[in-house]
C-alpha cells in the first residue's frame, strides 16, 4: 500500500522529459527558420539598398547630365545672344546717331559672345562632334564680329560712307545667318543629348522606384513571415512553458503530499519504535522479574520439597505411633467396658448399659479410623514396585480375599478376560478388592451381580466394575472419592468411608483416573484407568 | 415421632452421631419449656422431614433446627444452603451444632445465613451445659416466627 504513491509519482514523472526533448526539436528547427528568415530579410534589405544606392548613384549622374546638357544650351543660346546682341546694338548707333550708348551695349554683346564660345567649348570638351563644329563656329562669330567693328570703326571714321555700310550689312547678315545655322545644328544636337538624358534619368527614376518597391515588399514579406512563425513559437512556447509550469506545480503539490505522507509515516514509525523500545523495555522488566520469581520459586520448591521429605518422614513416624501407640489406651477402653459390663452385668441399670454401649462403639470406630488412616497413609507413602501384573492373577487375589463376603451375599462375579499392566500388584490388588467389596457390600434385596471388563483407549486401559446395587444420585458422585465421606448412615452401612479415597489413591499413583456412573436403584458402575505399555499384552 | 400440642416448641436434630444424639435428646427433655424433639441421621432425611415428603408427610414444621455439618450423604452445609433458599423455611432459625471448630465452617455458615454456630465442646458436662444454654436461649427468650 504504502509504495503505490511513489510508483505513481515516478510513473508520472518520466514522461517529462522525453515530452520535452521532443519540443526541443520542433524548438531548434522553428528557431533555425525564423534565423534564416531574419538572415535572408538582412541580405536582401541589404541588396535593396545598395542596388538603391547605385540606383540614385546613376540618377544623379544623369540628372547632372541633363543640367551640364543644359548650361551647354545656355552658352549656344548666350553665344547666339552675344552676336545678335552686338548686331542690334551696332543698329542702334546708326540709328541713334551715333549714341555712345550703344557701343557699351555693342562691347557687352561681343563679350557675351565670347564668354558663350568660351563655355560651350569648355562645356562639350568631351564631345567631339560638338568641338568640330564649335571650330566651325568660332571663325564664323570672329568674323561676324570682326564686320561689325569694322562697321563701327568705319562709322566712326566716315559716318556718310553709307555705301560700304549697307555692303557690311549684308555681309554681316550673311555670316549671321550661317552662325544662326551652326549654332541651331548645336542646339539641336544638345537637345537631342538633353531627350536622351532626361530619358535614361526617368528610366533609373523608374528603376530605383522598382528596385525599392521589391525590395521593400520582400523584406515585408520575410518579416511578415518570420513574425509569423516566432508569434507561433512564441505561443507553443507560452503553452509548453504553461503545461511546464502546471506539470511542476503538480509535481510539486505531489511531492508536498508525499513529504507530508512520509512525515506522518515517520511520525507513526517513531511512535511505533517508541511502543516497542518501551514494550521490550516492558518485557525486559517483566523477564528480569519473572527470572526473579522463577529463582525464588525454585527456592521455595526446594524448600517445600525438603519441608515434604521431612513431613512424609514424620509422617512414617506418626504412623508407627498411631499403630502401636494409640491402639493400646483404645484396646484398654474398649476391653475394660467390656469386663465392666460382663462382669457388673447385674448391677448396671438399662442408661449404664447404653453408655457402656456407646463407650465400646466408639472405641471400636476410633480404633477402625486409626487404621484406615495408616492404610491410607500407606497408599500414598509406601514406594511402589511397578511389574508387569496380569490382571486376571489380581482379580483372583482380590476375590480370595473377599470370599466370605461373596459367600455371604451369594454374590455373582463375571470377568471378562483382563490385560496385562505394569503396576504395583499389591495395590491394584487392594483396589478391586475394595471397588468388589463396595460393589458387594451396596446391594439391595437381589444377589449382587458384578460384571468387570477392561478395554483399549488409545495409549490406556479403561476398567470397568459394574453391579446392580442401591446406586446413588448423581450429586454425590465425586465426594465419595474424599477420605471419610459417607452417603449412609453407620447403621444403614457400616465403615468409616476410606475405600474408595485409598482406590482413587491408588489410581492417582498409577498415573491414572477413576470415576464413577450410577442410577439410584438400578447399579452404579465405576471406572478407572492405567498406562498402557507396549510391552503388556491382552 | 410424638405428636404434640401446637403450643409446643418443635424442634428438629440432624445428628449422625447417636451418642451426640443421645446427649442433645437427654438435655433438651430437661428444659423447662415443653418441646418436642425429632432426631435425624441425615441430610435427605432431614429435608424430606422439612418438605413433608416421603415418610414424613404428617411431619410439624420445626420451630428450631439444630444441625450438624457432617452428615453422610447431603451434608449440613448443603442441607442449611437449601432451607435458607426455600421461601417457606428460610424463616426457621438454625443453630449449628458440630465437633468442627474450623474458622472456614464458621464463615461458610453464617454466609449462608446460619443463625448461630456452635462448636461441641469435648467434656461431657460442658456438652450438656451448652446444650441447656441452647435449650433456654433458643426456647425461653428468644421470640419465634409464629409460621
Amino acid at each position: 500500500m504504502r509504495r503505490n504513491p511513489e510508483e505513481a509519482l515516478l510513473k508520472h514523472c518520466y514522461p517529462v522529459p522525453s515530452w520535452s526533448a521532443q519540443k526541443n526539436g520542433v524548438k531548434g528547427l522553428s528557431e533555425k527558420i525564423v534565423a534564416s528568415g531574419f538572415a535572408l530579410a538582412l541580405l536582401l534589405l541589404s541588396g535593396v539598398g545598395v542596388a538603391s544606392y547605385l540606383s540614385l548613384q546613376r540618377l544623379i549622374e544623369h540628372r547632372r547630365w541633363v543640367a551640364h546638357t543644359y548650361q551647354v544650351l545656355d552658352a549656344i543660346n548666350d553665344t547666339l545672344s552675344g552676336v545678335t546682341e552686338a548686331e542690334s546694338a551696332r543698329r542702334g548707333y546708326i540709328l541713334a546717331d551715333r549714341n555712345r550708348i550703344f557701343l557699351a551695349a555693342y562691347d557687352d554683346g561681343r563679350q557675351k559672345a565670347d564668354r558663350g564660345i568660351k563655355a560651350v567649348r569648355q562645356l562639350t570638351s568631351d564631345n567631339l562632334a560638338q568641338q568640330r563644329r564649335l571650330n566651325e563656329l568660332e571663325p564664323l562669330v570672329d568674323q561676324r564680329l570682326a564686320l561689325l567693328q569694322r562697321s563701327l570703326d568705319l562709322l566712326q571714321q566716315n559716318p556718310s560712307d553709307l555705301a560700304t555700310q549697307i555692303a557690311l550689312t549684308s555681309q554681316g547678315g550673311v555670316l549671321q545667318q550661317q552662325v544662326e545655322a551652326k549654332l541651331q545644328v548645336m542646339d539641336n544636337e544638345e537637345q537631342t543629348l538633353l531627350q536622351q538624358r532626361s530619358e535614361t534619368a526617368e528610366e533609373s527614376v523608374v528603376q530605383t522606384t522598382a528596385i525599392g518597391a521589391v525590395g521593400f515588399c520582400l523584406s515585408f514579406g520575410l518579416l511578415a513571415g518570420v513574425y509569423f512563425l516566432l508569434q507561433r513559437q512564441i505561443r507553443v512556447r507560452r503553452r509548453a512553458e504553461t503545461a511546464l509550469h502546471q506539470a511542476n506545480e503538480q509535481l510539486e503539490a505531489r511531492v508536498q503530499e508525499r513529504t507530508a505522507q512520509l512525515s506522518q509515516m515517520n511520525i507513526s514509525l517513531q511512535a511505533e519504535i517508541m511502543e516497542r523500545q518501551q514494550a521490550q523495555q516492558a518485557l525486559q522488566q517483566v523477564k528480569e522479574g519473572l527470572e526473579i520469581k522463577v529463582q525464588e520459586r525454585t527456592a521455595e520448591l526446594k524448600q517445600l520439597n525438603e519441608d515434604l521429605v521431612r513431613s512424609n518422614q514424620e509422617l512414617e513416624q506418626f504412623a508407627y505411633v498411631a499403630s502401636h501407640d494409640l491402639q493400646e489406651p483404645l484396646r484398654a477402653v474398649t476391653g475394660y467396658t467390656q469386663l465392666l459390663v460382663q462382669d457388673y452385668q447385674d448391677r448396671l441399670d438399662e442408661s449404664a448399659q447404653e453408655y457402656t454401649a456407646f463407650i465400646v462403639d466408639g472405641a471400636r470406630r476410633m480404633q477402625q479410623l486409626i487404621q484406615d488412616l495408616l492404610a491410607y497413609s500407606r497408599v500414598g507413602t509406601r514406594d511402589l514396585v511397578f511389574v508387569s501384573t496380569d490382571c486376571n492373577l489380581v482379580l483372583n487375589q482380590a476375590l480370595d480375599n473377599l470370599q466370605v463376603a461373596i459367600a455371604e451375599n451369594q454374590a455373582i462375579i463375571h470377568s471378562e478376560s483382563l490385560p496385562t499392566v505394569t503396576v504395583d500388584k499389591n495395590q491394584l490388588v487392594q483396589l478391586f478388592q475394595n471397588l468388589l467389596g463396595n460393589a458387594i457390600k451396596f446391594r439391595r434385596e437381589a444377589p449382587p451381580q458384578v460384571q468387570i471388563s477392561a478395554e483399549l483407549n488409545g495409549n490406556e486401559w479403561i476398567f470397568r466394575i459394574r453391579d446392580n446395587g442401591i446406586g446413588m444420585k448423581s450429586r454425590y458422585l465425586v465426594r465419595i472419592f474424599e477420605i471419610f465421606k459417607r452417603l449412609h448412615t453407620r447403621t444403614e452401612f457400616s465403615g468409616t468411608g476410606i475405600g474408595l479415597a485409598i482406590c482413587k489413591k491408588i489410581v492417582d499413583r498409577h498415573g491414572g483416573r477413576i470415576w464413577a456412573e450410577s442410577e439410584p436403584g438400578v447399579g452404579t458402575a465405576f471406572y478407572f484407568t492405567l498406562p498402557h505399555h507396549d510391552h503388556s499384552n491382552v | 415421632m410424638t405428636i404434640q400440642m401446637s403450643n409446643t416448641i418443635e424442634i428438629l436434630l440432624v445428628e449422625d452421631s447417636p451418642s451426640d444424639a443421645n446427649l442433645t435428646i437427654k438435655s433438651f427433655s430437661q428444659a423447662k419449656i415443653a418441646n418436642n424433639l425429632h432426631w435425624v441421621k441425615d441430610g435427605e432425611t432431614a429435608m424430606d422431614y422439612l418438605l413433608q415428603q416421603n415418610e414424613y408427610t404428617n411431619a410439624f414444621r420445626p420451630d428450631l433446627i439444630l444441625l450438624d455439618l457432617n452428615l453422610p450423604g447431603m451434608d449440613g452445609r448443603e442441607v442449611l444452603a437449601e432451607v435458607k433458599a426455600n421461601s417457606d423455611l428460610k424463616r426457621i432459625p438454625i443453630v449449628i451444632l458440630t465437633t468442627s471448630a474450623n474458622e472456614e465452617d464458621v464463615l461458610r455458615t453464617y454466609n449462608l445465613n446460619a443463625n448461630c454456630y456452635v462448636t461441641k465442646p469435648f467434656d461431657v458436662q460442658q456438652f450438656i451445659q451448652v446444650i441447656q444454654l441452647i435449650s433456654n436461649f433458643w426456647l425461653a427468650a428468644v421470640r419465634l416466627p409464629s409460621e
